[in-house]
């Protein structure tokens, strides 16, 4: 036998009992070629495009994950950005109906959600994009798997300002609209920095201008299989020894998600995009990036010490899997989102784990401030103020920074909140009360950071 | 003809082209036998394949790794080999042991010539755990060589 029954029995318990899988297959596909001067034909065009490419990624899928006993628990498409393909100013009832032929189109071939309803406004805002940030919060009222994810800052652009304060009052907004299902539609918007051309994450995964045609990028997750790892290390194990058995762990997680993305591109006939190594943390017990920040040593998520455990964990994760793929990307490195991580949820719950932590760890993960409920009176002005904070970490470490917020309406600070799935369940975490508005409405770019003159 | 015969003829006939009638017939049969002889030690099987001398047999088997855990019973073995004879998965490699007081069976099997699919047969495993209180896993060998080796 090539194997050794260790190294079966292994592979065999990451998949069946540390929550080991494929968090998702998420196929790119570029719509420049589907552009119209119609609106609806524009839309139209999508929904072939998207059939042609995309109707068996969900019967390859499962074949493939059959294949070697491994889940792939979502199957996405991400699209262009859609403000650049819907062209010049629409009304919002053509925006709406284009956003709902596409959804509908994701519904039929059986994708957990489509990405790509998405503007890039990171140095202005033109008038048509105006409009389409416009219509985000009906769009997302309306249709169930189709995300947003608007971009308000680069490292080499600045931050616009005045699309921050903008996405405040977005976000605000979506909530309103869908306070009958507790903000879900926030679930589905990000605000980013530094926006990925290539994450196959949602609710920010979009393909970008600089995308071909059709690829299929993968992402990978795992914080079960790293617990257990990690859980198993003595307590005098040192960060060396810490290091090291994350990074091999996250070698091996690596290698599974490549071998199976690879082979479900062949099969559909499409070229591998890239493999984003990041540890997704699930509702489900044990599956959770809070528990391996404590298993190294914390007696809380949150306390003092969690952001060096954060940045150690993080380092490792990369540069495990930096060993395993040639094709790297997304946004690889370990996620913090509350509501889905069911030991992060507790602690912010118990008020271990505040909202000024949460932050301060987002400048040394990938990502940011990320499925947080926060009370429903929060102003427009003191979200985009916390937009402002979290994309400024961003833009000055040259990384990418994202905030996906739910101002519950009618919430307050210990009410919960049950969004189900890998969505989980939230409780209202308090955020800071003294006003920032005279900040946010000073209008105008914040310029980019001499970070950015690099040329 | 066989990889053997063949270098034995050539040698034979370079032999023959330069000396020629200057050696004796059972001379010359002699030295090939023992040039054949000596090739046959210092060239290893392997090798000869990478020199394309013979073909690789395994190159068109494909591989797949059944794993089976579960509380130990009678008959296990049976159910489960007498599954993959059925459909025609030959059996390359056996290893059964007790870890952790659970009965583990791993089976290394070819399903290059399966008159079924791989999920088929995890279906009909699937019976066999069911009935026999098991977990049956077939994956294909390529995860374990992904995972394992760099």
């Amino acid at each position: 036998m090539n194997f050794e029954v260790s190294e079966i029995l292994e592979t065999i318990k990451m998949n069946s009992l540390e929550n080991l899988d494929v968090r998702t297959v998420t196929l790119g596909l570029s719509l420049f070629d589907c552009i119209s001067d119609s609106i609806d034909t524009t839309a139209k065009n999508i929904r072939e495009k998207i059939l042609t490419h995309g109707s068996r990624i969900v019967d390859i899928s499962d074949r493939v994950a059959g294949r070697y006993g491994v889940k792939i628990v979502n199957k996405r498409i991400s699209l262009t950005p859609l403000s650049l393909v819907f062209g010049k100013e629409r009304t919002l009832e053509e925006y709406i109906n284009a956003a709902k032929i596409i959804d509908d189109t994701g519904m039929g071939i059986g994708v957990d959600f489509i990405g790509g309803y998405s503007a890039l406004v990171h140095k202005g805002i033109t008038k048509s994009e105006s409009a389409f940030i416009d219509s985000i919060p009906y769009v997302l009222s309306t249709t169930g798997r189709l995300c947003s994810s608007v971009n308000v800052a680069t490292t080499k652009s600045g931050i616009n300002m005045d699309a921050v304060l903008r996405m405040g009052g977005i976000v605000k907004k979506t909530a309103e609209l869908t306070a009958d299902r507790q903000a879900i539609g926030c679930a589905k918007l990000v605000v980013f920095a530094n926006i990925p051309e290539d994450n196959p994450f949602m609710a920010g995964s979009l393909n970008g201008p600089g995308e071909g045609d059709c690829t299929l990028n993968v992402g990978v997750s795992g914080p079960g299989v790293v617990f257990r790892a990690v859980k198993e290390l003595p307590d005098n194990a040192d960060f060396e020894i810490i290091s090291e058995t994350i990074k091999k762990t996250a070698f091996k997680i690596t290698r599974m998600g490549e071998l199976v993305g690879r082979e479900v591109s062949k099969e559909l006939g499409v070229s591998f995009g890239i493999l984003d190594l990041s540890l997704a943390p699930t509702p489900a017990i044990g599956d959770s990036v809070a528990d391996i920040l404590e298993a190294m040593g914390l007696e809380v998520c949150g306390t003092h010490g969690t952001t060096a455990a954060l940045a150690l964990l993080n380092d490792a994760v990369k540069k495990g899997g930096a060993f395993a793929s040639s094709f790297v990307g997304g946004l690889s490195g370990a996620f913090i989102p509350v509501s889905e991580d069911a030991t992060m949820e507790r602690r912010a719950a118990e008020g271990h784990l505040t909202f000024d932590k949460l932050e301060a760890m987002t400048s040394v993960c990938s990502v940011g401030l990320d499925m947080i409920a926060i009370p429903g009176d929060t102003t427009e002005e003191t979200i985009a103020a916390i937009l402002a904070d979290e994309i400024s970490i961003g833009v000055i470490n040259s990384k990418t920074t994202a905030v996906r917020l739910l101002p519950v309406p009618g919430a307050v600070p210990g009410d919960v909140i049950t969004l189900g799935g890998l969505l989980g369940k939230a409780r209202i975490i308090p955020v800071h009360k003294k006003s920032a508005e005279i900040f946010v409405r000073r209008g105008g770019r914040i310029p980019a950071p001499i970070q950015s003159l690099k040329n | 003809m066989d990889i053997r015969n063949r270098i034995e003829k050539t040698v034979k006939q370079v032999i023959d082209d330069e000396l020629g009638s200057s050696l004796h017939p059972d001379k010359l049969t002699s030295i090939t036998a023992s040039i054949s002889e000596k090739l046959a030690q210092t060239v290893k099987a392997d090798e000869l394949v990478l020199l394309g001398i013979v073909n690789d047999k395994k190159e068109n088997k494909e591989l797949a790794v059944v794993s089976v855990i579960g509380q130990d019973s009678v008959g296990i073995v049976a159910e489960v080999t007498r599954v993959l004879a059925e459909n025609n998965a030959n059996i390359e490699g056996m290893n059964q042991a007790i870890v952790t007081g659970y009965f583990a069976l791993i089976l290394t099997i070819d399903i290059s010539g399966m008159n079924v699919s791989i999920d088929r047969l995890q279906e009909l495993m699937n019976e066999v755990a069911g009935k026999k209180n098991l977990r049956i896993y077939i994956q294909h060998e390529n995860i374990f060589r992904s995972m394992n080796r760099i």
